[in-house]
């Protein structure tokens, strides 16, 4: 069934429609808020603002014609809902789940692990210190794989900007994680 | 792979996705999965959300279960009357107006008779000091009864009440 009959069938009270579309939806949404704002609370929230909007006033999906997916409006729903949050918060969100991370991989003993997490953390970092345009062009290309059509629908530019503003980003991010570069060529290496 | 071949659908630029390493790199970030909390509180929302709102939209679209044969008897009843009404007015327009008549007053002049109270005292007939009825002499109350038709009795007419005072002789020796 489509997005868009089950978002019809939600709307006037289906609860297994809704649980269907939530399904399909809030892991892109979860994921997508929470690199955007770093902080897993706001992603919740940012995630059930999301999806109770949708709900609260479908006709605003119906109506945006521009909007190929549900998936898109989703993801600029909460690009709306993440930038509102930084704009409020003055850009320092809370970096909380940085620790835990490097808690887990250490209690998983192997140095590997142990490089992994601070990679991980070191990319986190860079993303994180990125514009928030690039930030989110980044987001969206690299980690929930949607095209530069559907970007731009999602960022409201044209292909052109989000073309540009992924080139910028990944330079950036090409400066600020050189230092790893070998150490993960190396690890590479001896994983194989 | 897919990033690749929607970059390339795009036309994106190539150095995009030659930057293997620095994908690598990108890929080591994981982020939390999604909390169980969060789709218990979602969907509580929902639930919520349409409960809110339930008691308003039952009065404008809800429905309930009425049986057939009420309806059917329903129905019948409201056509019955309906017909009866119709027929009831139809009735009544075909009976042509009653005639009404405008009220027309004339004045007509009537006469007024006016009555004239006359009061005659007649006194009975007594032996001393009254004068002799005309019994006496009828030569001479026939001529005073001609002398009085033919003087006085031209516009008379006799009252309709007389009230006759009997006085009695001993009553008028005392006056």
């Amino acid at each position: 069934m489509t997005d868009e009959r089950l978002l019809e069938q939600a709307a006037s009270g289906d609860e297994t429609a809704f649980a269907v579309i939530y399904e399909r939806h809030r892991s892109l949404v979860f994921r997508f808020a929470y690199r955007l704002t770093q902080s897993r609370e706001t992603a919740e929230e940012i995630t059930h603002d999301c999806f109770l909007s949708l709900i609260k006033e479908p006709q605003r999906f119906k109506t945006d014609e521009q909007r190929a997916s549900l998936r898109t409006y989703l993801c600029a729903a909460a690009r709306n809902l993440a930038f509102k949050r930084l704009r409020r918060t003055g850009a320092e969100m809370a970096i909380d789940d940085s620790s835990e991370l490097l808690a887990a991989a250490e209690s998983q003993e192997p140095l590997r692990l142990l490089l992994d997490a601070e990679v991980s953390e070191a990319v986190r970092k860079a993303v994180g210190e990125l514009p928030p345009l690039q930030r989110e062009a980044l987001i969206l290309f690299e980690y929930e794989e949607l095209s530069l059509t559907e970007i731009a629908e999602v960022v409201g530019a044209d292909v052109g900007a989000v073309k540009s503003r992924l080139h910028r980003a990944r330079e950036r991010l090409r400066a600020a994680l050189a230092p790893y570069f070998k150490s993960v060529a190396t690890t590479e290496k001896c994983r194989v | 792979m897919k990033k690749d071949d929607h970059l390339n659908l795009d036309n994106q630029r190539p150095g995009l996705t030659e930057d293997r390493e620095l994908n690598h790199l990108l890929e080591s970030w994981q982020t939390p999965e999604t909390p169980g909390e969060l789709d218990q509180r979602v969907l509580a929302s929902y639930r919520s959300h349409f409960n809110r709102g339930r008691s308003w939209r039952r009065w404008l679209a809800g429905s309930i279960r009425i049986p057939v044969p009420i309806v059917a008897a329903t129905v019948f009843m409201l056509c019955a009357t309906s017909f009866l009404a119709v027929r009831k007015a139809t009735t009544i327009s075909i009976q042509s107006p009653p005639m009404v008549t405008p009220a027309k007053f004339v004045q007509i002049p009537v006469p007024v008779i006016r009555e004239k109270i006359v009061t005659r005292v007649i006194r009975p007939q007594t032996g001393q000091g009254s004068p002799k009825p005309d019994s006496i002499n009828p030569a001479r109350g026939a001529q005073n009864a001609t002398q009085s038709d033919s003087a006085g009795l031209a516009n008379f007419r006799p009252v309709e009440e007389i009230t006759i005072v009997v006085i009695s002789e001993e009553n008028r020796n005392e006056k």
